[in-house]
């Protein structure tokens, strides 16, 4: 079952099989979580969210069909649920009611990631604050176009799938939030940034 | 110009790295910069922002476990896939009800209105033709 696809998995689970289920959740909780996070800017949000999309996974599986079933056989149906889970989840951030937290809450609960060289550790983890506090000020939509395009690597046509908008309105998005970017943190930008 | 007007969006959305350019347009945009330096120009500015964004703190990993959290989804129910032909079933119940209630009003309507055109509140009084007839 290890090496079966999510579509496969799916539709095991949609029988009811709990254990195809559990196979997917521990695939995608990390990610899922990730992306998130990212876009709400809070790590509470996040994990709520991402119990709602795979409670909606679980209860929808019965009626789980890949948009392209000769896709599926050919082994292109990862990302199939991928792109069907990860835009419940999008759109669930979006959606969700309750304001961020104040910036430092947010800001404390990511992790900044200080092991890869010798950087003065005080002065990138105040760069890395800036930059969170930075995103945490941008309009969701534009914080999730990033999250997606930047920050998880997706292409232009499934980012926008899952915002369900155009790749022009996506890339509207991308230019409006890193011009934020630029202006909030442009005294970093100019010393070099990272150095 | 268009093209490098289009380079410019492109470093503005998708950043300096050309990995992260759409794969469709990649392959133009990297020869546009290797000939202008404004191109360059461009890429070096993004690529100072990417610098800063690459210094953005990393999500904490969840704190729930994968096997627990999915343990207790699964105790909620799924949602069952209703066989076509009560889909069908109910379907036609719903049309027919919404006809037989559409032909019911309409036969109200049409008799009352009826009854109404058939005897006028205040129907003028016949004119005799002999009063006015000059013979």
């Amino acid at each position: 079952m290890q090496d079966e696809s999510d579509d496969a998995l799916m539709r095991r689970a949609g029988s009811g099989d709990k254990t195809a289920f559990a196979l997917l959740v521990r695939r995608h909780l990390a990610r899922a979580t990730a992306l998130a996070q990212r876009i709400t800017g809070n790590r509470s949000d996040a994990e709520e969210i991402v119990q709602e999309a795979f409670l909606r996974c679980w209860q929808k599986a019965p009626e789980w069909r890949p948009a392209n079933d000769r896709a599926a056989n050919d082994g292109g149906s990862t990302a199939q649920f991928g792109t069907w889970l990860y835009r419940v989840l999008v759109n669930l951030c979006l959606d969700r009611r309750r304001r961020p937290q104040p910036v430092e809450i947010e800001a404390a609960e990511m992790v900044a990631d200080h092991s890869a060289d010798g950087f003065d550790e005080t002065a990138r983890g105040e760069t890395s604050r800036r930059v969170q506090a930075a995103m945490t000020q941008l309009p969701e939509r534009q914080r999730a176009a990033l999250a997606l395009c930047y920050f998880e690597g997706m292409g232009n046509i499934e980012a926008a799938a899952m915002l369900d908008i155009s790749i022009g309105a996506l890339e509207s998005l991308l230019v409006r939030a890193r011009r934020a970017l630029r202006d909030a943190l442009g005294d970093l930008a100019e010393e070099g940034g990272a150095g | 110009m268009t093209r490098l007007a289009r380079f410019r969006e492109l470093i503005g959305a998708y950043g300096a790295d050309p990995k992260r350019w759409p794969t469709a347009e990649r392959a133009e945009a990297e020869a546009l910069l290797a000939r202008f330096p404004e191109a360059a120009d461009l890429q070096r500015e993004a690529a100072a922002l990417d610098a800063l964004l690459d210094l953005a703190p990393t999500p904490a990993a969840p704190r729930l476990e994968a096997a627990t959290l999915a343990a207790r989804i699964a105790t909620a129910p799924q949602e069952t896939i209703r066989p076509w032909r009560l889909r069908f079933r109910d379907e036609f119940w719903i049309r027919a009800v919404g006809l037989a209630a559409a032909a019911i009003i309409g036969f109200v309507v049409g008799t009352t209105q009826m009854a109404d055109l058939g005897e006028p509140a205040s129907s003028p009084a016949p004119i005799d033709v002999a009063e006015i007839s000059p013979w």
